[in-house]
C-alpha cells in the first residue's frame, strides 16, 4: 500500500466569512486539571483550590479556574482555526457567562467574522467569534480573536 | 487568621493607581509544552522544533513561541494575590493583545492599573476593571488586557474589622 500524508489545520484561503465551525472532541475538566493549572500558574484565588472557602461564597465546590476555561475552549478551536497560524493576536469582548465545576464537559464552536490581507503576501488576518458551552448547552464563555494565518503555498519573504 | 488578605477588597482599589506585582516567573519549555497539550492546542509552532527549524523566516528565527493563552494565565497568576485573591469571579476581558512573543526562558512580570470601579448586581461585591500588563525585565510588554473582576466588599465580609 502507498502511504498517504494526512494534513490538519486550515490556511487563510480556506476560511469563509459566516461559516460556523463546531469543534470536535470536547473536554471534561477534571479536579486534577484545575488544581495543577491553578498551582503552576500561581493563581492565589482560593475559589480555585479551597473547597470550604468556595462553599462559603455560595459555590457548590471548587470552581474551575477561569483562565483554564478560556484555554480549553480556545484549545479545542485550534485545529479548525489556528493550527496554521503565525500569531494569535489578542482577545476582544471576552465574557465569562457561567461557573464551571470539575466534572463539567466543555465544547466549543466558532464563527468566521471577517478576513483581510495583511501587509505581507504570505499571510492574512481572520477574526473568529468563539463560544464555549457546558454539557447542558449553557454558554460559559464567548470572545472574539483575530489570528494571523498562513496562506497556502506562498513562501515567506 | 483569615484565608485571604485584607488589602485586596473592593474598597482597597484606587482608580488610576498602578500596582506593581512583586514576583516574576521564568516561563520554561515545560510550562509551554505541558499547558499547550493539556488544553488540546494542536498548533505546532508551540511544540515542534523541527517544523520551525525548516521555516525560520515564518517562525521566529527557528524558535518555538510560547502559547499566548499560557502567557496570559501566568500574567493573571502573577497579579492574582494583589488583585483577585478576594474575587468571586472573573467577569470580562477586553482589548487583549499579545504585543510581543515569549520564548522559553523569558521571565515575565505583571502590573495592574485600576481603570474603573462600579457596583454589581449583588450587595456584597463590586466590579473592578484593571488594565493588566505582562512584561519582560527590559520593559517589553508581551500581553495587555482589560480585565473586569467581581470583588468582595470589605463592608460585607469584614464587619467590625
Amino acid at each position: 500500500m502507498p502511504s498517504r500524508k494526512i494534513e490538519r489545520g486550515h490556511y487563510f484561503e480556506d476560511f469563509e466569512v459566516g461559516h460556523l465551525y463546531k469543534h470536535h472532541w470536547g473536554r471534561t475538566i477534571t479536579e486534577g486539571d484545575n488544581s495543577f493549572f491553578t498551582s503552576v500558574t500561581m493563581n492565589a484565588n482560593p475559589i480555585y483550590f479551597n473547597r470550604e472557602y468556595a462553599q462559603s461564597l455560595g459555590y457548590k465546590g471548587v470552581v474551575v479556574n477561569h483562565l483554564l476555561v478560556m484555554n480549553v475552549v480556545f484549545g479545542l478551536s485550534v485545529e479548525d482555526l489556528s493550527e496554521r497560524a503565525i500569531a494569535h493576536l489578542g482577545y476582544e469582548g471576552m465574557k465569562y457567562l457561567a461557573t464551571v465545576y470539575p466534572g463539567d464537559t466543555l465544547t466549543s464552536e466558532s464563527l468566521v467574522v471577517s478576513k483581510r490581507d495583511s501587509s505581507r503576501p504570505d499571510r492574512g488576518i481572520v477574526k473568529f467569534r468563539t463560544t464555549g458551552y457546558n454539557q447542558r448547552g449553557e454558554k460559559v464563555l464567548e470572545y472574539e480573536r483575530p489570528v494571523l494565518i498562513r496562506k497556502r503555498n506562498v513562501k515567506s519573504e | 487568621m483569615s484565608i485571604t488578605g485584607d488589602g485586596s477588597y473592593f474598597e482597597d482599589f484606587n482608580i488610576g493607581e498602578t500596582l506593581e506585582h512583586q514576583r516574576g516567573r521564568t516561563i520554561t519549555e515545560a510550562d509551554n509544552h505541558i499547558f499547550t497539550s493539556m488544553v488540546m492546542n494542536t498548533a505546532e509552532l508551540h511544540f515542534n522544533q523541527n517544523m520551525v527549524d525548516k521555516d525560520p523566516k515564518t517562525y521566529y528565527n527557528g524558535r518555538r513561541v510560547v502559547y499566548g493563552g499560557v502567557v496570559l494565565a501566568f500574567t493573571v497568576g502573577l497579579a492574582s494575590e494583589d488583585t483577585s485573591e478576594n474575587a468571586i469571579a472573573e467577569v470580562e476581558m477586553d482589548n487583549g493583545r499579545h504585543t510581543n512573543p515569549v520564548f522559553h526562558g523569558d521571565t515575565i512580570y505583571a502590573r495592574s492599573t485600576v481603570l474603573e470601579k462600579r457596583d454589581s448586581d449583588r450587595a456584597d461585591a463590586g466590579l473592578v476593571k484593571f488594565k493588566l500588563e505582562g512584561f519582560k525585565p527590559d520593559g517589553t510588554v508581551v500581553v495587555e488586557i482589560d480585565r473586569t473582576v467581581l470583588i468582595k466588599r470589605k463592608s460585607h465580609y469584614l464587619k467590625g474589622a
